[in-house]
């Protein structure tokens, strides 16, 4: 099944399967290549990059909460050149398209890295992840020099607040489609250290907020939407589609369970099948556990060796 | 890694404050080595507690795998938990390895109990320094062999610079409240009382909040001299501390 998740045009971006992470959540590559199909997922959002280095935020980075996490990492990267010299060759094996997810610092640095993305075949598509505190006309500016210096898709990641007209700025700058939402900015006092911490929040209880936004969208501008925000089950993500999303990215459940992406997925992508009776939990759950993967193997053995014996001599 | 169910076997109570769980896992997860973690979540699956904890293994024995909890936990044999692994690189050794000391500033020592089986085994000498609160830590079920040391608060105790001298290689752990000022401490520590503090020598052995345990999420990432980043949950948890980048002093 092909999805078109980019508004129509010489360049859009078109996946078999409506589900990716959200930037970051699978970092630059394959760590989780053990644990997920990728082949599963629709797209491959990479760690934010900047166009010069970034180093990791001091203090405390991580505060769990109650159903959730609050998360400052500062987005640490050692800047575009060097993530295209030590991932190009990783991307390129990837069995889906490749999102390389831009940290909008300022418009030349913008202007730079779509520039320096265009000339790479191992990224397919560029997502701009827009400041919290933006102005549209700011934001705007923003995507169209992205849009002007590459002629791959563009798409622009919205914060919460403001999103509306944002959106319309964004639509109007030509980006291929909207990703709603980033994850809010929050505060919360750290149980070790006793400080308060600000990060990015994130867990199931974003997810209302989130949902709302998309359904407000997708009535006001004309672009795909691609949900973000708190999806934690097949529901929470057939809700976005419900609410107008085109296609959605997971974010920190991924982390939790990271197999869930991957069941999200195949509900999403059309490839829910029913369990088979007496199929076994590996069968359903891939790579769940050696002791079911050896009992498979042995009933298999098992099954051969009768077969092996009724055939007639 | 790889992520996995196992069943809670068997719980041993070591006092009222720690207990032992004994995990029947996978040949593959009974093969971790000490420095390697768990990232641990509790069946059922609910989003609170969201993040998994991380679990470090005392011991493994056939095809169980021993980890040590807080006594305040309510854990029952039969229970199922999802264990993804392994986090962490085991500890590097030297080669001439002869004398080893572990210092847990404000934390338990668990992260070392697997290491000192291995140790005393190769005939390495063990001393334990427990520091702060770390001293309430039951010790009776350590090796005999295993000379521990209650140090105070401020990481004094008795003979200190004679065994910072004989020490061949030293890993410290410390409380999380603020990891790299702590850690910096024990530098000082150990710069104050050596010439020099060579490389492999002093690891920090580092304990943060792993959000993902992979080396996707940059939660745990450390940053070192000369402008490079570790990631402790691919490359630690041991940290050479003459590579990081420590803060002033707290």
């Amino acid at each position: 099944m092909a999805f078109e998740i980019t508004r129509p045009g010489k360049s859009s971006l078109i996946v078999e399967s409506p589900v990716m992470p959200m930037a970051g959540i699978l970092g630059f590559g394959d760590v989780y290549r053990d644990l997920i199909q990728y082949e599963k997922l629709g797209a491959f959002v990479t760690a934010p990059v900047s166009y010069t280095p970034r180093s990791p935020a001091n203090g405390q980075r991580v505060v769990p909460l109650d159903a959730g996490l609050l998360l400052h990492t500062g987005l640490p990267n050692p800047g575009i050149s060097k993530v295209m010299g030590r991932y190009r060759s990783l991307w390129n094996s990837l069995p889906m398209p490749v999102i390389l997810h831009i940290v909008a610092t300022s418009l030349e640095h913008v202007r730079k890295c779509a520039s320096r993305a265009d000339a790479e075949n191992a990224v397919d598509t560029l997502e701009i992840g827009l400041n919290d505190d933006i102005e549209p006309d700011t934001a705007e500016q923003m995507i169209a020099a992205a849009v002007r210096n590459t002629e791959k898709p563009v798409l622009a990641r919205i914060p919460s607040q403001n999103a509306l007209e944002l959106a319309r700025a964004v639509a109007d700058a030509g980006a291929g489609a909207v990703v709603a939402c980033a994850p809010p900015r929050g505060v919360a006092r750290s149980p070790l250290s006793g400080r308060l911490v600000d990060g990015r929040v994130y867990g199931p209880t974003i997810k209302p907020v989130a949902l709302r936004l998309v359904n407000q969208l997708s009535r006001a501008i004309d672009i795909p939407i691609i949900g973000a925000g708190g999806i934690h089950s097949q529901q929470d993500a057939r809700d976005f589609m419900d609410a107008g999303a085109r296609a959605v990215q997971v974010d920190t459940a991924v982390w939790v369970q990271p197999k869930l992406i991957e069941y999200i997925a195949r509900d999403l992508g059309g490839l829910v099948v029913t369990r088979a009776v007496g199929a076994l939990p590996d069968e359903w759950h891939p790579g769940m556990g050696e002791t079911e993967r050896k009992a498979h193997e042995q009933q298999q053995s098992d099954a051969d060796d009768d077969s092996a014996q009724n055939t007639p001599r | 890694m790889k992520e996995i169910r196992a069943i809670i076997e068997r719980i041993t109570r070591l006092n009222e404050h720690y207990q032992w769980l004994h995990l029947a896992v996978d040949a593959f997860h009974a093969d971790i080595r000490a420095g390697q973690s768990l990232l641990a979540r509790r069946l059922p699956e609910r989003w609170d507690p969201y993040l998994r904890e991380q679990w470090w293994p005392v011991a493994t024995l056939n095809q169980m795998l021993i980890v040590e909890r807080s006594g305040a936990e309510v854990y029952e044999p039969g229970e199922i938990v999802s264990l993804m692994g392994f986090v962490g690189q085991p500890f590097r050794y030297k080669r001439t390895l002869r004398n080893v000391l572990l210092i847990a500033d404000n934390t338990p020592p668990s992260p070392f109990i697997m290491a000192i089986q291995t140790l005393l085994a190769n005939r390495i000498a063990v001393t334990l320094v427990l520091s702060g609160s770390a001293a309430n830590y039951p010790t009776a079920h350590l090796p005999p062999e295993v000379e521990v040391v209650v140090a105070d608060d401020h990481l004094n105790w008795s003979n200190r610079v004679m065994t910072v001298g004989w020490a061949d290689q030293v890993f410290a752990t410390v409380a999380g409240d603020d990891e790299m000022g702590r850690m910096n401490a024990i530098w000082r520590i150990f710069s104050e009382s050596r010439a020099e503090v060579p490389a492999n020598y002093l690891f920090g052995v580092f304990q943060p909040l792993l959000p993902c345990g992979a080396g996707a999420c940059a939660g745990c990432m450390l940053p070192l001299k000369q402008g490079e980043t570790a990631l402790v949950c691919m490359e630690g948890p041991a940290i050479d501390l003459s590579t990081v980048a420590l803060p002033a002093p707290y």
